[in-house]
């Protein structure tokens, strides 16, 4: 079994993909970066010909038609905002857009109005979701599938490498990790968990055979405005960054649920994210804004 | 590791899956075109081998014949191959060869008992049996089709079953129904010498249908329906003195639970079912097993079934000459009234790209171990002992 393994970016990420296989590998790996690239063209919002686009460009205005996968993505996205009892909302874009807008030295924290009237744009349970339709009933209305699509990629790609018969790999995708199976020799893979903001110094290191491990903080990414920092982590329930964990890990059996599970975390307050962590009963591992971890190891 | 880490270890498995938002989001994830996908990837081999050796009749219970019972030594073959994206296909065939005494008949004993006319030991036989399986995955489930064929020296026997799943309630439920019908052709041997039925046909009709709900991550219970009706000629041709009705319906209910035990990293498995015909036979069948996983490799299940059915209406202890030959009667131990024990131990090694299975099983029989003590057990009721060894690869 000869060991194959590709660096590339995708999604504006650093990714990576290592197999072990008998078969023609680079052709293997071709396909899974050809697999990315179909989730970055179809769901990013930074592309204007995406299908993303197109449904935020038509919000208030039309109809737009989804093929079965991104109804399932949808679907998926709404069972997300019904257990975060709307905290997970991937209409929440306005806000974020409202408070980055403002990191410039002559603007000010958005004021209570500003956040009201931009609230408006913002609700999962607006959106009129049909099985092969996606309607945004408001002019200014958007979605980002981030804390999605990334981490769907991964199990995607898992996916299509299993269905190659490729039984021994590693997926990671920005941090979103997926592991197909062991290393050769059926030696677990090494996988690290870093601090918040500081790569290279993990807090720990996982040997993981098989599963999935997500990772979110919010020292890596902050709005400044007027010399403070807030979390990029907006509530859509009030408007206002979240000041809860500062990183949460979640191991799980697919990616795209772990990958769900530590931005839900991320978004509650922290005494409650990690009560909630602790009632999932999945491993994990929380880091709370005085520096202390919290969890179960692995 | 971190030397420093204040973590408390406990191993992902073990994980308590309590919450009924992980229930939501994993099923919700389940729904996604990649999981959805349910074609096994590889292609896959099994080949196997079983022997099942019943043991001996009590001399005294013998008046003629021996009393060596059968021992069948079975071989197996499997094998899938994905076609395709959403395709598979799968062949097994098996090959029996039995050798030993079955029951002719009963007849008094001296002391007023039953005993046994038993063939003579040296009888012995072989089947093969086969079929070929085409399945189609969709998202949402699947269907097959499969042909099936079985070969005897006295025995043919054609088939076709269609069976499917459908999963939905975000893959939390799923309904399988499945029908099949067979063409039996029976030409016993010796047939003019012993006055036996020169050749008969038989013909089964079999509907079923299964409701599987999840109930949280650990557990899930299945409830289930069959029917068969066979027509035909039902009686053993063999035996002296043995005439069944031509028609049959049965009936079958079962409830299987499975509950996972995360502290114990092992799944308790209860299936019960009931089974009633019209020959009048009521049975129950209790069946508990503790599949407990050793490791990641290592996988071990002692399992236990109690079995108890009545006795057909036309059950007779001893053949009853003096009746018309157009009155049913049967002797045959399996139209008996009795319970039975099974006592079985399973092993599995799993490696990369294979797994050995190993399943040991001891049966024994008794009137007395049946809910309602029948008052006579049957000379010939059954003990047997069962040995399989398989080895599965995935190519």
């Amino acid at each position: 079994m000869k060991k194959y393994q590709r660096d590339f970016v995708t999604m504006g990420c650093p990714a990576s993909i290592q197999i072990f296989t008998r078969d023609d590998g680079e052709t293997l790996l071709d396909k899974c970066v050809q697999e990315a690239e179909r989730f970055d063209k179809k769901y990013s919002i930074y592309l204007a010909d995406s299908l993303l686009s197109k449904i935020n460009t038509a919000a208030g205005k039309q109809v737009i038609k989804i093929d079965e996968e991104s109804f399932q993505i949808f679907k998926y996205a709404g069972t997300c905002h019904q257990i975060s009892h709307g905290l997970f909302d991937i209409t929440a874009g306005p806000l974020s857009k409202l408070w980055q807008q403002n990191q410039t030295p002559n603007n000010l924290i958005p004021n209570s109005e500003q956040i009201k009237q931009t609230l408006k744009l913002v609700g999962w349970d607006k959106v009129v979701l049909e099985e092969n339709s996606i309607y945004l009933p408001l002019l200014g209305m958007s979605i980002d599938l981030g804390g999605v699509v990334k981490e769907y990629a991964a199990d995607a790609i898992a996916n299509l490498l299993g269905l190659a018969g490729v039984t021994q790999g590693v997926i990671n995708l920005a941090g979103d990790i997926c592991v197909i199976g062991p290393q050769e020799n059926n030696l677990p893979w090494q996988i690290g968990i870093s601090q918040p903001g500081d790569y290279s110094k993990p807090v720990a290191y996982i040997e993981m055979a098989k599963g999935s491990i997500t990772t979110s903080g919010s020292e890596e990414r902050f709005i400044q405005i007027q010399g403070q920092k807030f979390s990029h982590l907006i509530s859509p329930l009030t408007g206002i960054p979240v000041r809860g964990l500062k990183s949460v890990t979640v191991r799980a059996d697919q990616t795209i649920t772990a990958g769900s599970l530590t931005s839900i975390a991320m978004l509650m307050e922290s005494e409650d994210a990690l009560n909630w962590l602790q009632s999932l009963g999945l491993p994990y591992i929380a880091i709370d804004q005085n520096g202390k971890n919290h969890g179960t190891f692995f | 590791m971190s030397k420093n880490s204040s973590f408390t270890s406990a191993s992902f498995k073990s994980a308590s899956l309590k919450s009924c938002d992980l229930l939501l989001l994993t099923s919700a994830a389940m729904a996604l075109p990649s999981f959805a996908a349910i074609q096994p990837a590889n292609s896959e081999l099994s080949v196997g081998f079983s022997n099942y050796q019943e043991g001996d009749i009590k001399q005294s219970d013998v008046l003629v014949g021996s009393e060596d019972r059968y021992d069948i030594d079975i071989y197996q073959f499997h094998l899938f191959m994905p076609v395709a994206k959403q395709w598979g296909l799968q062949f097994v065939a098996q090959r029996e060869l039995m050798s030993g005494a079955s029951p002719w008949g009963t007849i008094p004993a001296v002391d007023g008992s039953t005993s046994l006319i038993m063939t003579g030991a040296t009888i012995s036989e072989s089947r093969t049996e086969s079929a070929l399986t085409l399945n189609r995955y969709f998202d949402r489930g699947q269907f097959s089709v499969t042909l099936s064929g079985s070969d005897e020296d006295d025995y043919d026997a054609l088939g076709i079953a269609i069976g499917g799943e459908l999963e939905f309630n975000n893959k939390l439920s799923s309904i399988s129904f499945g029908a099949s019908y067979s063409s039996d052709e029976l030409h016993p041997e010796e047939a003019e010498l012993f006055g036996r039925i020169n050749e008969a046909e038989k013909r089964t009709r079999s509907l079923s249908l299964a409701w599987t709900q999840v109930i949280n991550p650990n557990s899930s219970i299945q409830f289930g329906l069959t029917l068969t009706k066979d027509q035909g000629f039902l009686s053993d041709p063999y035996k002296l003195r043995d005439i069944r009705p031509d028609e049959k319906s049965e009936k079958s209910a079962i409830v299987k639970w499975r509950q996972y035990v995360p502290s114990a990293e092992a799944a308790i498995h209860v299936d019960y079912r009931y089974y009633t015909n019209d020959f009048g036979i009521d049975a129950h069948t209790l069946e508990l097993s503790w599949v407990q996983n050793l490791g990641e490799r290592f996988q071990i299940t002692p399992s236990i079934r109690y079995y108890s059915q009545d006795k057909a209406i036309f059950f007779e202890e001893i053949d009853n000459y003096l009746l018309p030959t157009t009155a049913f009667q049967s002797s045959d131990h399996r139209l008996a009234a009795f319970g039975a024990w099974s006592f079985g131990l399973g092993g599995q090694i799993k490696g990369d790209a294979w797994t050995v299975r190993a399943e040991v099983l001891r049966y024994i029989s008794n009137d007395k171990y049946g809910l309602t003590e029948a008052g006579f057990n049957h000379p010939a009721a059954l003990d047997f002992t069962s040995f399989s060894l398989g080895l599965t690869f995935s190519l």
